[in-house]
């Protein structure tokens, strides 16, 4: 029946390739149907046997991309019908979950990446307690016991209204647990899911309070490394807030070091220096301070994505939509202030918990006076900063450009018109111009410095002002010095004085050259400098007439001398 | 050490390049059903499972920083697969040496009795064909007819037979023949060309 010749390799490929589609002969196809070896040499020049045989194994879920499935840890739903038999020993009550020690072990209460926490009773010293177990893949490897140990001990010196007292740390069954007390109340990450985010005043206190407590672990030297609303418990009157968890990320995290692995917990939180590897400092928790406060007051997480590694990605490279932006409740004061927290250079941040406990804690009592209308606390963000200084290169390129245009459309005489208006004398040149502006110019030229050297003497202005900045924050971090004097006072003036004898020779050297709306200008950036210092009477100055540089430096030199 | 500035090992500073985000994600997409699979494979739940899949994920992101740039083009893609693979198989085997990390002790026995853990490198092998053809399947599928893709999808994946599909779909027998060879070529070359790109 099959009289068709066999196909031959050409026609194969001809046959896969889809652009030939139409005109693939009736006569192949039909000799395809009769002939078993063809069909054979067809599907072999498709792909060998062994690809037909593995796509079989395929089903129709497989057409589906199974991403976008959430990746971030859930509540732990149903760790209640686990097993903790091997934990703990057998109990005394058939009502209780088992035995360590002198404790009662009555209920699972929590479940995290880095333990399980049940809540227990002390039969020495008859009180209820909260008793956290280091997690069993965590606690099957030696450096890591030690170190949960060491650093729960650590953490156990930190004495703090904010911070989780820690009764004890002891183990049992070649497992260590810590003791604590149990705080009725629940966490933030839990309010904020029932109740949505905080007002701001709320929010405002309770950020004071969680910088009060770091800055207490900060000055013993203890870094927090998971801040986040979930590790942050807000007691049943809703006045305080009691961190807890302190230093138990670092045993988990130091564990990668080690070897086996690192349980991610959530990372909407970490810093971009902890989400890169790199070294981190107590600046770190600032960040993650930033980004609770954002969660709190918002409702949401700074930086959203559907899977961990896209979160971190963002955190290292995006800037978070400032929190303002997402709810217009949020005053401007606030949204900086957490910007702030959020930089991504550490060094752009407050530069201690010290310093953000201050200024939030200012910022209450201003958000409690309502009546008072002068605005006192202001934060100036990077961003803005940035924004300036770029505006300030751009004016000072265009006071240096326009006077020598000028000057040149009038001294080559392309203004050549009828003689001026009847009223104005008629200049030399013949241009309308030249009279108003030539006199100007010639002294305004005289003392202009070149456009480069204007922008390196703006960098190192810039510079300065960090610096100044910096030993502002250096000096209020200092455990001896007086702890909190965000303000120039008269008695600490002598560390700005170089910065101020630096505004000087720069209005010397620069503001004589330049025309009068960059003049406004670099006074409106004086205030700004004078601002960032927290200068009350320099605002006050500012929203009744416009300010000039010398008053404010002679203002400056009143109250730091 | 790593904390280096020029540390381009972290593959969150290479993430930040767009490319590595893009190899990110395909790796994501083709190992994540991998490890959910074996993770269910080895009797976890759904739950467990996907804690699971994010500590592996995790730590899969975390060798990276272990990576040196050998200065070939690609070789971050099949070394990131090489990592995996044994992260994902040794984990598996950790889980089932502690007694007492699976708390539910049917899982327990589930792990313990019925998977051996020699055949995981052979089953991680063939899962992982699995989902480069998962992963080509999906780009390829709305790039055909849809006849021509379900006369290769019905007869070579679900094996019905040629004369009934050929039938339902309205086509010769042997424009079937020729479908499906079609759709395998495609798939063969689109795989070939990904398994290519990651290994020069």
């Amino acid at each position: 029946m099959n009289t068709q010749p066999h196909i031959d390799r050409k026609q194969v490929a001809l046959l896969l390739d889809e652009a030939a589609s139409k005109s693939i002969p009736q006569h192949v196809t039909e000799h395809l149907e009769e002939c078993p070896q063809c069909r054979e040499q067809l599907e072999q020049a498709a792909a060998d046997p062994s690809w037909w045989s593995c796509v079989e194994n395929l089903s129709d879920d497989d057409l589906h991309s199974t991403l976008g499935s959430p990746l971030v840890d859930g509540p732990h739903a149903d760790c209640a019908r686990r097993d903790f038999s091997d934990l703990l020993d057998s109990p005394s009550h058939p009502e209780l979950l088992g035995q360590l020690n002198q404790f009662e072990i009555e209920r699972l209460i929590g479940q995290g990446g880095m333990g399980v926490v049940f809540k227990g009773f002390d039969r020495e010293l008859h009180r209820t307690v909260a008793i956290k177990l280091m997690s069993p893949h965590l606690a099957h490897n030696a450096t890591a016991r030690k170190r949960f140990e060491r650093e729960a001990r650590a953490a156990a010196a930190v004495v703090h209204p904010n911070v989780i007292p820690i009764y004890g740390v002891s183990h049992a069954k070649n497992q260590p647990f810590i003791v604590m007390p149990l705080i009725s109340g629940k966490s933030l990450q839990a309010h904020v899911e029932q109740h949505g985010p905080f007002e701001t005043k709320d929010v405002v206190r309770i950020g004071m309070q969680i910088a009060a407590g770091l800055s207490a672990a900060h000055q013993q030297g203890l870094i927090h490394r998971d801040i986040k609303p979930a590790n942050i418990l807000l007691e049943q009157d809703v006045s305080r807030v009691v961190i807890t968890d302190f230093g138990l990320a670092r045993a988990a995290d130091e564990l990668a070091m080690t070897q086996t692995g690192w349980l991610a917990g959530t990372p909407h939180y970490m810093s971009p220096e902890q989400a890169r590897g790199a070294a981190i400092d107590t600046r770190s928790d600032l960040f993650s301070l930033g980004g609770v406060l954002y969660f709190i007051a918002t409702g949401r997480e700074p930086f959203r994505a559907d899977k961990p590694v896209a979160v971190l990605h963002k955190i290292c490279s995006e800037s978070a939509q400032p929190a303002r932006q997402v709810n217009s409740d949020i005053p401007q004061t606030l949204s900086d202030i957490i910007e702030r927290l959020l930089e991504k250079n550490p060094a752009d941040r407050f530069h201690s918990a010290a310093r953000a406990q201050k200024l939030l804690e200012d910022y209450l009592a201003e958000l409690q006076q309502p009546n008072r209308n002068q605005k006192l606390i202001r934060v100036v963000t990077r961003r803005q900063i940035r924004r300036r200084w770029q505006i300030a290169r751009y004016i000072a390129l265009v006071a240096a450009l326009v006077p020598i245009m000028l000057w040149g459309q009038s001294y080559i005489g392309l203004g050549k018109k009828p003689a001026a208006p009847s009223g104005s004398s008629p200049s030399a040149l013949g241009s309308p111009v030249a009279p108003l502006v030539q006199p100007t110019i010639s002294s305004k030229l005289s003392g202009l410095l070149p456009p480069d050297q204007f922008n390196s003497q703006l960098d190192e202005l810039e510079r300065e002002i960090e610096a100044a900045e910096r030993a502002l924050d250096l000096k209020d971090a200092a455990p001896n010095g007086p702890p909190s004097t965000p303000r120039i006072s008269p008695k600490d003036g002598s560390n700005h004085s170089p910065w101020i004898e630096r505004i000087r020779s720069w209005e010397k050297n620069l503001v004589p050259g330049l025309v009068s709306t960059s003049q406004q200008f670099f006074q409106s950036c004086a205030y700004e400098i004078s601002r960032y210092f927290s200068y009350p009477r320099c605002e006050a100055k500012q929203n009744h007439a416009p300010c000039d540089l010398s008053s404010v430096i002679s203002d400056f030199q009143s109250l730091t001398h | 050490m790593n904390n280096a500035p020029d540390t381009r090992a972290s593959l969150l500073i290479r993430l930040q390049r767009h490319d590595d985000v893009e190899a990110w994600s395909e790796f994501v997409e083709i190992y994540q059903p991998l490890i959910l699979r074996m993770a269910e494979r080895g009797g976890l739940q759904e739950a467990d499972a996907t804690e699971v899949l994010q500590e592996v994920l995790t730590r899969v992101a975390r060798a990276v920083s272990t990576w040196k740039d050998s200065g070939n083009k690609g070789s971050f893609r099949s070394w990131l697969s090489q990592v995996t693979k044994n992260l994902v198989i040794q984990f598996f085997r950790d889980r089932r040496r502690w007694p007492q990390t699976s708390a539910d002790s049917n899982v327990r026995r589930i792990i313990e009795g019925q998977v051996d853990a020699r055949d995981d490198d052979q089953w991680f092998d063939l899962e992982l064909q699995r989902q480069y053809f998962a992963w080509a399947a999906r780009r390829l599928k709305d790039r055909f007819e849809s006849t021509t893709w379900a006369a290769f999808w019905r007869t070579a994946v679900d094996n019905e037979p040629v004369e009934q599909v050929a039938q339902q779909l309205g086509l010769t027998r042997g424009a079937v023949y020729i479908a499906r060879s079609r759709v395998m070529n495609q798939l063969r070359r689109t795989i070939e060309k990904k398994i290519q790109q990651e290994e020069s």
